[in-house]
């Protein structure tokens, strides 16, 4: 067991924030899944961290010499130091230990044998040295961690199920300098992701310098896209480091296709050949289907399937049913959204044993079902995701201003800077940013009932809402009103559900 | 106060170690409270 080689799990991440250290999981782990534990976020004291830096190193040392050099540092004993480390050791479950009054949660198999795999990132106890008082309740970041850049609004394709809001600022591009300059100070920083995202990607006019400069700070965003890719454009990705790539593709019927996303006859070829190069330059590439009546049915969805099956290197399809597009006409959703009988098909479809044989995975993603906000429990409120706007991330629109969530967009409320006037750590601190998550009651208007309700500060600092489907449901004037899915919010004013 | 005490000597390993075998030991296995801290957003991507 002492001449075990040991290392802190590279999907891991350690960071300083300021008034206590945090460990979470990287976005894109490379990992195999089920060896760690997604979407982790935690607080935990500086010393922990401390501890764990020494599992952080490429060096190969065994665990004999690492305890010693911990006990070493922090003067304990040898003995001391293996009964604080062994349970340490691939554990199945979290860890947990009550201090001071906190308690502290360190994610699944947090220490594990490298078997190969090397870490990203090493640190030292020195990283974690930590001024003022210390917080581990806080759970919003001193510092963001995370940020998705909008680089265009514009697209190739014009989706008639399409979310975004394209009234405005389709001809603006994430100025290229900005762009460069803003993953050099988030990089700085010690973001530990930066994502991309559109409007179409690939048509921004400096996408190469941009990718080339998120691959040289080590950030390798999945790129997703409805564009077919030439194949030096696919050669370049994949000298840059890229290995992520995301295909949208909604039906093999080329009359489907054109209609769905106003396309020629000649897109659904151009995109098969872009997906056959993808597969020849070994990327893991993945698909993401849009389900609306039109092609949400078996014959479809399993001549995609079948489709996928030609390919070695497609890690999986995605199945999305089409959500509410609040940009859209107001009768947009009724007339796309699949009926439940389509959807029960294809989900029985999915869930087949014929299926769960392939060797890539297909996911069906739930619905937004009316139960969701007709009969609400608070125990079914209290299971929510967790939000991570403006808790560790924020997003860059393309013309710099700064929002907390993607789907947000230029709603003014949520706003909290511009990139071309403010760096990033007086974005994350300005007074807007602050009071959008550090809400009390009378932050409320009267007409919402988070103006009263005493679990407001629970609701909003821990898991928190969702601000998208509070403005989807209410309308954005209404952004204030609490999460459609409160058992004290009122029925939506748009039908956003099935 | 104490805390605060704690965190401007974190600089000095003598007292810090004091600290550390506080901090670091009763680790052990179990569930996650609620709420649960793992973070998932469920994006719409009608992309």
């Amino acid at each position: 067991m002492d001449n075990l080689t040991l290392i802190l799990n590279p999907a891991y991440y350690l960071r300083n924030d300021i008034h206590r250290a945090i460990i979470g999981t990287f976005e894109f782990p490379e990992m195999a899944s089920g060896l760690y534990e997604p979407h982790f976020l935690q607080a935990i004291h500086p010393i922990v961290a401390q501890a764990l830096s020494f599992f952080s190193k490429n060096n190969g040392k065994a665990l004999y010499e690492l305890q010693n050099d911990i006990a070493d540092f922090f003067q304990l004993s040898t003995e001391q130091v293996a009964e604080i480390i062994q349970p340490m050791i691939n554990n199945g479950h979290p860890l947990i230990q009550d201090y001071d009054g906190n308690k502290t949660i360190l994610p699944t198999n947090l220490l594990i044998e490298p078997l190969g795999a090397n870490r990203k990132e090493e640190y030292n106890p020195s990283d974690f040295l930590v001024d003022g008082v210390l917080d581990l309740q806080t759970t919003r970041l001193y510092k963001p961690i995370h940020a998705v850049l909008e680089l265009t609004m514009r697209c190739m394709t014009d989706c008639i199920y399409c979310y975004a809001d394209k009234r405005r600022h389709e001809n603006d591009f994430l100025h290229t300098d900005l762009a460069i300059r803003f993953i050099k100070e988030a990089k700085s920083i010690g973001f530990t992701d930066i994502e991309i995202n559109g409007g179409e990607v690939m048509m921004h006019p400096d996408i190469d310098k941009i990718l080339d400069e998120l691959a040289s700070c080590g950030y390798f965003s999945l790129i997703s896209t409805k564009i077919p890719l030439p194949e030096d454009k696919i050669k370049y990705l994949k000298e840059i480091g890229m290995t992520r790539v995301q295909i949208s593709l909604d039906s093999l019927d080329p009359l489907k296709e054109s209609k769905l996303l106003n396309v020629d006859n000649n897109y659904l070829p151009k995109l098969k050949k872009t997906m056959l190069l993808l597969d020849q330059y070994e990327f893991d590439w993945q698909i993401n289907t849009v389900l609306t009546r039109f092609n949400c049915n078996i014959h479809d969805i399993q001549e995609l399937i079948n489709e996928l099956s030609k390919y070695n290197h497609v890690k999986g399809i995605k199945l999305s049913p089409i959500g509410y597009p609040m940009y859209k006409a107001l009768n947009t959703f009724e007339a796309l959204r699949p009926t439940s009988d389509q959807l029960s098909s294809v989900k029985e479809y999915v869930n087949s044993n014929n299926i769960e044989n392939s060797n890539y995975w297909i996911l069906m993603k739930e619905e937004e079902t009316a139960d969701n906000y007709k009969c609400k429990k608070w125990e079914k409120f209290e299971q929510r995701s967790s939000c991570t706007a403006n808790q560790k991330a924020f997003n860059v629109l393309p013309d710099g201003q700064v929002t907390i969530c993607e789907e947000l967009y230029w709603n003014p409320y949520f706003i909290i800077g511009d990139i071309n006037k403010n760096d990033i750590l007086e974005i994350w601190n300005s007074e807007k940013a602050r009071n959008l998550f550090f809400v009390q009651n009378d932050s409320f208007s009267n007409q919402s009932s988070c103006h009263s309700c005493r679990k407001v500060h629970d609701c909003r600092q821990n898991k928190g809402v969702c601000w998208k489907m509070i403005t989807m449901a209410y309308g954005n004037e209404h952004w204030d009103y609490p999460d459609p899915r409160c058992p004290k919010a009122p029925l939506p004013y748009n039908k956003i559900y099935y | 106060m104490e805390r605060e005490k704690e965190m401007k000597v974190m600089k000095n390993p003598t007292i810090q170690a004091k600290n550390a075998y506080a901090v670091l030991s009763g680790f052990s296995e179990g569930a996650f409270p609620h709420p649960r801290c793992s973070t998932s957003c469920d994006k719409q991507r009608n992309a």
